[in-house]
């Protein structure tokens, strides 16, 4: 497999479904840089509430085999639910391609990457020390000022009201979590 | 699919593997490779046991094992140009004959990938491709890496943060 360059890798994974994509991110750091973005292809469309609306609309019309019941694409955003750390990481990835890090660590892992956009984008931007994501970090590190708490929660709502609706799996889709207020406090 | 009956009167080609090794074969067949027949369609000279083309990163075996998918499909259709379709591209679905040329050790199969992407034979860097493909689907990541006799060198820490994103990944 170490034979392969990155282009061939890439023509590879091209076939795989997106459930493959995610197991094979997790095979090794290779395979997690040629797939970090792909399995959140249209999460970054869903940071414009207007563009995720519209595409919660086009995929509820568009269900050719519709769940037995689904939530409508017009329901609210709850005002209390928390944006989970596992949503920060992803909207980095979908909009970075590559996972986060916390800044000391991406500059000593990566010294090849253009220390000009850490350091602008980093700690002196408005970035918190620490191993942990924060919504500040993600907006100073992304430079999208339209990235507030309220945006993304907005998105993470609205993404897993679509995740929901394509979800084929068994059951509820694991994101509507954000339905159930029980819930949130072990996410938060 | 082959058809050679009138073989003996196609104009020949012949190829210099890396190895030194030379071979002689249809012209029709080895312009299955798009590279090979700019090469022909560009130059006025013939390809001749003195003066062969040279196939530089192409060894004896991969060379004839290459030749053998050129020369069962060398009536085939010029592939339809949808190369970027999503239909392609999620299909892993091998016809048969395929499906057998491509039972060979790894070492193999990712010699023929590497010499079809080089010679620029894209029906057959698709069916290595989808091979691969097919070997990956449905394994784990643990599965995948001791089938591609890879090393897990994520730390705990990264391994986690990639489960953390995937809980928010498109699954379907």
């Amino acid at each position: 497999m170490d034979a392969l360059p990155a282009e061939l890798l890439h023509e590879i994974v091209t076939h795989l479904s997106p459930s493959s994509r995610k197991h094979a991110r997790l095979a090794s750091r290779r395979f997690n840089t040629i797939l970090a973005q792909r399995p959140f292809s249209i999460l970054p469309s869903f940071i414009d509430p207007a563009v995720a609306l519209s595409t919660l609309g086009s995929t509820v019309a568009d269900l050719s085999r519709r769940p037995h019941s689904i939530w409508s694409p017009r329901c609210s955003v709850p005002e209390d639910l928390p944006v989970p750390q596992s949503f920060l990481l992803a909207v980095y990835v979908a909009l970075k391609g590559q996972s986060w890090r916390p800044l000391a660590l991406a500059l000593a892992w990566e010294p090849e990457s253009s220390s000009e956009e850490e350091s602008v984008d980093g700690f002196s931007s408005g970035e918190e020390p620490g191993r942990q994501i924060t919504v500040a970090g993600l907006r100073a590190r992304l430079g999208r000022k339209d990235i507030t708490e309220d945006t993304l929660r907005q998105a993470m709502f609205r993404y897993a009201l679509y995740l929901s609706y394509i979800y084929d799996g068994t059951g509820e889709a694991p994101q509507l979590w954000v339905f159930h207020t029980e819930l949130w406090a072990g996410k938060a | 699919m082959a058809d050679t009956a009138a073989a003996g009167q196609l104009e020949k080609v012949w190829l210099a593997s890396n190895d030194s090794a030379l071979i002689e074969v249809d012209r029709d067949v080895i312009e299955r490779s798009v590279l090979i027949k700019n090469l022909l369609g560009d130059t006025e000279a013939k390809s001749t046991k003195e003066t062969p083309i040279p196939i530089p990163n192409v060894n004896e075996a991969v060379l004839r094992k290459v030749l053998e998918w050129c020369e069962w499909h060398r009536n085939d259709p010029p592939q339809a140009q949808d190369e970027e379709s999503d239909a392609r591209k999620k299909s892993t679905d091998i016809d048969d004959w395929d499906q057998k040329f491509m039972q060979v050790d790894q070492e193999m199969l990712f010699e023929i990938i590497l010499a079809s992407n080089y010679l620029d034979i894209k029906p057959l860097l698709d069916v290595g491709c989808k091979t691969v493909a097919n070997m990956i689907k449905g394994k784990s990541p643990e599965e995948i890496r001791k089938t591609f006799n890879i090393t897990n060198d994520f730390t705990p820490e990264e391994e986690e943060q990639i489960r953390r994103e995937n809980e928010w990944a498109e699954d379907r």
